[in-house]
C-alpha cells in the first residue's frame, strides 16, 4: 500500500513537471516555484517508497555468489564461561563452492558478538573450517565450539551473529546474505 | 531560455576542457580511471589500508571511491556555478538568457563526468568480484538530488558573487574544509561522540552516506536522510530562485 501511494504520488509529480514547463505560461513567474515543488514531491516519494520496492524486487533476483541459509535448532543458547557448542545447519544458497582449504579466499564459519541491545562488542572471532567443500545447493551441519572466556566477555546476555566469511573477499552479510542471530546467555 | 543552448554549453564544456591536448576528450576517461586505480591498487594493495571489520583487501578503496567521486561532482558544480555569471558575462550581455537556468550546463557536464567515473567503478567492482550493488537502481535519483542541492547552492552564491567577487575563492576554501568535515576518507564511527552529532547538520554527509551504503555496505540507503536532502535541496532552490528574481535587474546591470 505504501509502495502504491508513493508510486502514484511520484507519477503525478513527475507528470506535472513537463506540463508546467511547456504549458505553464499563464502561471508566469510562479511556474519555476511549482516545478521545484513537484520535483521535491517526486524525489521524496521515490525515496520513501524505495525500501518497499526493493523488498519486493529482491524476491525475483537470483541469489548472489555469497549466499547462505543458517538455521539453529535452539531459539536461544546458554554457554558456560569455559566454553560450549552451538549447533548450526548451513545451506549453500549461492553460486560459490565453500572450500576452507582453498589457497586463496577460503570460506569459514564465524560469528560476531553483540550486546543485548545489538551494538557490536567483538567483531573478529575464530574461524571454523568446513570438513569438506560445500557445493551450491548442499547443506552441512556444523558444531561451533565457542569459549566466552577466550573472547574476553563477562557473564551476561548477548547476541551472537553467525555468518560466513570468504577471507580476503567479504563477509557474506555484506553481500546480502542473512546472518543468523542467536540470543546467548553466558553463565558465570 | 532554449534547452538546446544548455546542452550545447554542456557539450562544449565537456569536450573543450582538454582542447589542444593530444588525447582531447579522452582525458575525461583517463583522469577518473587513474584516480580509481590509485585508490584501489595503491591505497588498498600497496599501502594495505583496510576498513575495520571488513576482510576484503579492496575495502578501503571501495569506500573511498564511493565518497570521492560524488563529492568531486558536487564540489566542482558548486565552485564553478558560483562564478558562472561572471565567466559567461559575454553570453549574458549579448543574448536573452535566463540566469536561473544558465548554471545547468555545469550541472550536466559534471553529471556526465560522474557517470563516467561510476562506469569505471562498476567495471572495477565486477573485476575484483564484488559484483553490482543491489541498490544500484537508486543511483540516478541520488545523483539528481545531490546535483539539485549543488545547483541550488551554486545559484544562490552566483547571484551574490556578482556583488561580492571574493565569494568565488571563499567557496573554494569552504568546500575544502567541508570535505574534511564529511566522512569520505574516514568512517563516521571513528568520530568522537560529541562530534558525531554534528553529522546530522551536514547535507554532504546525507548523499555521501547514501553512496557508501549502496557501494560499500551493499544495503538500502537511509530513506529519511535522502528525503531530508531532497527537501533541503529544493528549499534552497526556492530561496535561490526568489533571491535571483529580486536581484536579477541589478545582476544584469553589474555584469
Amino acid at each position: 500500500m505504501k509502495l502504491l501511494f508513493c508510486a502514484a504520488t511520484a507519477f503525478f509529480a513527475l507528470a506535472a513537471i513537463p506540463i508546467l514547463a511547456r504549458r505553464g505560461e499563464k502561471l508566469g513567474k510562479k511556474r519555476a516555484y511549482l516545478m521545484t515543488l513537484c520535483s521535491a514531491l517526486f524525489f521524496s516519494s521515490v525515496f520513501a517508497g524505495s525500501g518497499a520496492f526493493f523488498a519486493k524486487l529482491e524476491k525475483f533476483l537470483p541469489s548472489g555468489l555469497y549466499s547462505a541459509e543458517i538455521t539453529t535448532a535452539d531459539a536461544s543458547v546458554a554457554l558456560p564461561m569455559t566454553g560450549g557448542v552451538v549447533a548450526l545447519d548451513v545451506k549453500n544458497t549461492g553460486s560459490l563452492t565453500w572450500d576452507s582449504e582453498a589457497e586463496t579466499e577460503p570460506v569459514f564459519l564465524s560469528w560476531h558478538i553483540l550486546s543485548e541491545k545489538g551494538s557490536m562488542i567483538r567483531f573478529e572471532n575464530p574461524r571454523v573450517p568446513f570438513p569438506h567443500p560445500v557445493r551450491p545447493g548442499d547443506s552441512i551441519s556444523a558444531a561451533m565450539l565457542i569459549s566466552p572466556a577466550s573472547a574476553g566477555i563477562p557473564a551476561g546476555r548477548y547476541i551472537f551473529e553467525f555468518d560466513l566469511v570468504c577471507e580476503g573477499a567479504a563477509w557474506f552479510a555484506d553481500r546480502g546474505s542473512a546472518p543468523r542471530r542467536v540470543p546467548v546467555e553466558v553463565l558465570p | 531560455m532554449r534547452i538546446g543552448l544548455i546542452f550545447e554549453l554542456a557539450r562544449r564544456d565537456f569536450t573543450e576542457r582538454y582542447s589542444g591536448s593530444l588525447l582531447g576528450a579522452a582525458w575525461n576517461l583517463v583522469m577518473p580511471a587513474v584516480m580509481i586505480f590509485i585508490y584501489t591498487v595503491i591505497f588498498s594493495r600497496v599501502m594495505g589500508a583496510r576498513m575495520p571489520g571488513i576482510s576484503s583487501a579492496y575495502s578501503f578503496g571501495i569506500y573511498l571511491i564511493a565518497g570521492v567521486l560524488p563529492w568531486n561532482a558536487f564540489a566542482n558544480t558548486l565552485n564553478r556555478s558560483t562564478g558562472v555569471f561572471i565567466d559567461k558575462k559575454h553570453i549574458i550581455s549579448k543574448m536573452p538568457v535566463s540566469l536561473a537556468t544558465l548554471p545547468l550546463y555545469i550541472v550536466l557536464s559534471e553529471c556526465v563526468t560522474l557517470c563516467i567515473g561510476f562506469s569505471i567503478y562498476f567495471f572495477l567492482l565486477y573485476w575484483i568480484g564484488v559484483g553490482l550493488p543491489r541498490f544500484a537502481l537508486l543511483l540516478p535519483f541520488v545523483i539528481v538530488v545531490q546535483q539539485v542541492f549543488a545547483y541550488a547552492l551554486g545559484l544562490f552564491l552566483a547571484t551574490l558573487c556578482v556583488f561580492l567577487r571574493d565569494l568565488r575563492e571563499a567557496a573554494n576554501v569552504l568546500t575544502q574544509i567541508w570535505f574534511w568535515f564529511t566522512p569520505i576518507v574516514y568512517m563516521p564511527s571513528i568520530l568522537p561522540p560529541r562530534f558525531a552529532g554534528f553529522l546530522s547538520f551536514n547535507p554532504a554527509y546525507f548523499f555521501t552516506h547514501a553512496y557508501q551504503d549502496i557501494f560499500f555496505h551493499n544495503v538500502a540507503p537511509n530513506a529519511s536522510l535522502l528525503i531530508i536532502l531532497t527537501l533541503l535541496g529544493h528549499g534552497v532552490l526556492l530561496l535561490s530562485l526568489w533571491t535571483l528574481r529580486r536581484l536579477e535587474k541589478d545582476v544584469r546591470d553589474f555584469i
